[in-house]
């Protein structure tokens, strides 16, 4: 049924459940998290969460946009796309159809520094999808059939982006944030066209081993005999020898406003970046409440400014990117084409103020309540926490920080806030990305810099 | 407000599960308490104290087939009003009061109903009940509130509809589908209507359909029934009944030939999206055809996209969906055509699989896998406090008592190979059949 709402995002969480926890002892009470390592170099971190009978495990491998090879944007996502696409023993069709038929679900994704395999289903199917799982993991033939297809069809999604503005912006933001970082890399149609199955391969071979991978695991099992049934099916696979590169650093850009032309849009849709932080940066909670207060939830300043008070809006937002080798924050928002000029400016006054005044003491204390409340929300389901667990292991946090979150949070001060305002949200330090008619924009922000103009088919090209 | 589609949360939304036992076949009894005030407010608690947390839910049994032609829209628009101010809170403490505590709030609006939620710590109950009982009893209904969300709305209708393919095709499928019934529109409303709309209009909607004798409320979680009933007692008792809102009548003629309708606007690749006239969401034949809508297109594995999409690669993308209702709806049908093929070569290849289902059947095990997918989703809304929330609301509210929710899971199990072949004979017949076919043009000089 089709639905209207006030906002998608609050939605979604609305589905989660809670789990029992006391906030106002400013700890999360999960259960214990039992790690171990084989002699193959696999690593293990199961948590075993008995209420619900389903299991969500993610196998996680150091991989993603930032092993893409330079001039190969979209290697990782192509091999993460074609893993679930023939094995040894089993076809694509057969794969889709016992995971169908079990109701759970099997999906390989590339990230930004990772490809995660993830499996959900309940227990009492657990065998059948850990064969599954397993064999996708260790088997899979990326065949040549199949990489035409899924060309085909990448090919096709490329030719119809420019249909709808926000799928260019969503397109067009990576190379615009992160310039020529692999991180900036998006499949185009010539990197697309240069994809040969030998290279596929080769990416698979160097990046799918046991000594690379961390398999997180929460729900409804006793941890010892899932970590049975894992050695059975994991046990025997030999680890590789890795030449593992070191990979650059993300570089800060000076601020380049782009406009893309969209003809026919009758919306604009806005994105404003400006370098950020890595998510092991010592500022990360810091910026999370910071950020909060500015573009998070329905009573954020952006929100309050831009949806409440003046109507340009239906939604705005911001956010801090964090990844290994760095980061940008963010703000995205899209109004009327006549008004493209009042919400860059309003957007900017926002910000122009929160970085010259910073935060009350009234507004750090209310945040840190929401906070609270949201992180308890998130991390309820088997999924949520065990995504939440591959994340902190795939970057190297801390092996407390679920537990620790809402301290950490607790103790950030508002000396800490202002001094991540003044350091991240002044607004002459962004970059404006704008998708929207060119012709009917052009004087409406001439205030905010010289744009460069690009077609949507210099982005795909 | 992006798109989150992929969001994770809603992955792990169809595989969570009640602490309580749960056969695969059945639900587990409910302890709902009901009262019905003097009002006419019906009010169901269900204690469950696994989680110090209250999942707060308010029905109004109001939607956009209960408006008119000048004020479509309207029943989305005021569900946004509804969060800015009452006669003891200024606009803006709604949200401000939940959020400080930990919570949220959130509603959505459709063609036949209007639901608002919270989700707050156990302490903030009496809050919310005051928050309610306050914007049911005496919303703040001014042109302030009313232009502030007018303009929301219309970015709203933008980003959603006039800027998306398949939300203007599916606006359109439903305004030549339906001639005479309110579906006719879609609840986002028209960008003139809109425009249109007074203080007047929302005032009288509030007054008819925001009554308590209109409204459910469910209250789910971490409280004592006893406490809850004499605090809805105290602050929802004297809010005055009103009148039954008139019933909605449907005039929809007999669709008696198939309506083709020709789309042209800037795209790169052609698209189509057509619906099936079907009976409401009460009729014996919706279980089946919702088992038939998962066995053509739910997964990989499914008729149409392994067919289209995998096999012939004919289409870039395709979908089915029983989008029934509480009055008759349609059984639709969407698909971009791939580079180099007709969208006719796809419509017509999507016909060659409804004949097969219609002339030999589907398989036991496509029959079984759709009702493990059903069971997983009906069960993954059972187990958490706001899913246990809506589905008591909506068959409180719309199916002559909560209940009835036990039939979620019973009348699908009873379906067998020959109902999905009957139901797919009864109505996927072209003479009740609106096609909406996207022709694509170069953007220069098109749209405004």
């Amino acid at each position: 049924m089709k639905l209207n709402t006030k906002s998608l995002l609050a939605l979604l969480m609305a589905g989660l459940a809670l789990i029992p926890l006391s906030l106002s002892a400013q700890k999360l009470n999960l259960p214990a998290v039992k790690r171990a390592q084989e002699p193959n170099g696999m690593r293990t971190v199961l948590m075993e969460y008995p209420r619900v009978p389903s299991i969500t495990l993610m196998a996680v491998f150091p991989a993603g946009k930032a092993t893409d090879p330079p001039g190969s944007a979209g290697i990782s996502e192509m091999v993460a796309t074609l893993m679930r696409r023939g094995t040894l023993s089993r076809t694509a069709n057969q794969i889709s159809e016992e995971i169908d038929f079990l109701g759970g679900t099997l999906g390989v994704d590339a990230g930004t520094d990772s490809i995660i395999v993830s499996l959900s289903l309940l227990t009492k199917d657990l065998d059948a999808g850990l064969d599954l799982f397993a064999d996708v993991i260790r088997n899979s033939q990326l065949p040549e059939d199949e990489l035409e297809r899924e060309r085909k069809l990448a090919l096709a999604g490329l030719q119809s982006i420019g249909e709808e503005p926000r799928a260019v912006a969503g397109i067009a933001t990576p190379q615009f944030s992160y310039g020529d970082h692999p991180y900036g890399g998006t499949q185009t149609l010539s990197s697309l066209s240069k994809i040969t199955r030998e290279s596929l391969l080769e990416y698979y071979k160097q990046s799918i081993a046991p000594n690379q991978m961390i398999l997180t695991a929460v729900g409804d099992f006793k941890a010892e005999a899932l970590l049975a049934k894992i050695r059975a099916k994991f046990g025997d696979w030999k680890s590789a020898d890795l030449h593992i590169n070191d990979l650059p650093k993300v570089v800060s850009k000076p601020a380049h406003n782009v406009l893309i032309d969209k003809p026919d849009a009758t919306q604009t849709q806005v994105r404003l970046v400006r370098p950020g932080i890595s998510i092991n940066h010592p500022d990360h909670f810091a910026a999370a409440v910071a950020n909060t207060i500015l573009g998070g939830g329905f009573t954020s300043r952006l929100t309050d400014e831009i949806r409440v008070n003046r109507s340009l809006t239906y939604g705005i937002g911001s956010n801090f990117q964090e990844h290994l080798l760095g980061g940008v924050f963010q703000i995205s928002t899209f109004t009327k084409v006549t008004t493209t000029k009042d919400i860059l400016k309003a957007t900017k006054d926002v910000l122009q103020k929160t970085a010259d005044q910073g935060f009350s003491e009234e507004e750090l204390r209310k945040v840190k309540g929401y906070m609270a409340g949201l992180f308890a929300i998130s991390a309820q389901t088997p999924g949520a926490l065990a995504a939440q667990l591959a994340t902190l292991e795939r970057n190297g946090l801390p092996k407390d920080y679920l537990i620790t979150y809402l301290q950490k949070i607790q103790a950030v001060t508002l000396a800490d806030v202002n001094r991540i305002a003044k350091t991240y949200f002044k607004p002459e330090s962004f970059s404006i990305l704008l998708v929207a008619p060119a012709k009917k924009i052009q004087d409406q922000i001439k205030p905010f810099g010289t744009f460069e103009i690009k077609t949507v088919e210099s982005l795909i090209k | 407000m992006k798109g989150l589609r992929h969001s994770p949360f809603l992955v792990a939304l169809g595989f969570l599960w009640l602490s309580t036992t749960l056969s695969a076949q059945t639900l587990p009894n409910l302890n709902v308490q009901r009262i019905k005030l003097k009002n006419g407010l019906v009010v169901l608690a269900l204690e469950d104290h696994t989680v110090p947390s209250i999942s707060f839910y308010t029905l109004y049994k109001v939607g956009s087939r209960n408006e008119h032609p000048g004020i479509t829209g309207l029943s989305h628009l005021f569900e946004h009003m509804m969060f800015n101010g009452s006669a003891r809170f200024k606009p803006k403490m709604f949200d401000r009061l939940i959020e400080a505590g930990g919570g949220y709030s959130n509603a959505f609006t459709t063609s036949d109903t209007t639901e608002y939620f919270e989700e707050v710590s156990s302490a903030t109950l009496d809050t919310v009940l005051q928050l309610e009982a306050d914007r049911m009893r005496a919303l703040k209904l001014d042109s302030e509130n009313l232009e502030q969300e007018r303009g929301i709305v219309k970015e709203e209708r933008r980003v959603n509809t006039d800027n998306t393919i398949p939300g203007s095709m599916s606006e359109l499928l439903w305004n030549h589908a339906f001639l005479a019934h309110p579906y006719h529109w879609d609840t986002i409303g028209f960008m003139k209507d809109l425009d249109a709309i007074q203080v007047a209009d929302a005032r009288a909607y509030f007054k008819i359909y925001y009554a308590p004798n209109n409204a459910v409320v469910v209250v789910v979680g971490d409280f004592k029934t006893a406490t809850l009933f004499a605090g809805i007692r105290k602050h929802f008792e004297d809010i005055p009944a009103q009148a039954t809102p008139r019933a909605v009548v449907n005039s929809e003629p007999l669709q008696q030939g198939e309506k083709r309708i020709l789309y042209y606007r800037p795209a790169e690749l052609p698209a189509i999206h057509f619906g099936y006239k079907i009976g409401n969401n009460h009729d014996a034949d919706d279980p089946a055809l919702d088992l038939l809508s998962s066995i053509l297109s739910s997964g990989d594995s499914s008729r149409l996209y392994k067919g289209l999409v995998y096999e012939q690669q004919i289409a870039t993308e395709v979908s089915a969906g029983n989008e029934s209702r509480l009055d008759p709806g349609l059984f639709t049908f969407y698909a971009q055509s791939a580079p180099n093929h007709s969208i006719e070569e796809v419509e017509k290849a999507i016909y060659n699989e409804l004949e097969a289902i219609k002339t030999k059947g589907v398989t036991e095990r496509e029959l079984q896998k759709a009702k493990n997918a059903r069971l997983s989703g009906v069960i993954g809304r059972f187990s958490t406090n706001l899913g246990r929330a809506g589905l008591l609301a909506t068959f409180e509210a719309h199916w002559g008592g909560w209940k009835r929710l036990y039939e979620m899971t019973s009348k699908y199990e009873k379906i067998t190979q020959a109902d999905i072949q009957r139901v797919a004979k009864k109505y996927l017949n072209e003479r009740t059949r609106t096609v909406i076919l996207l022709r694509p043009e170069k953007p220069e000089g098109a749209g405004q």
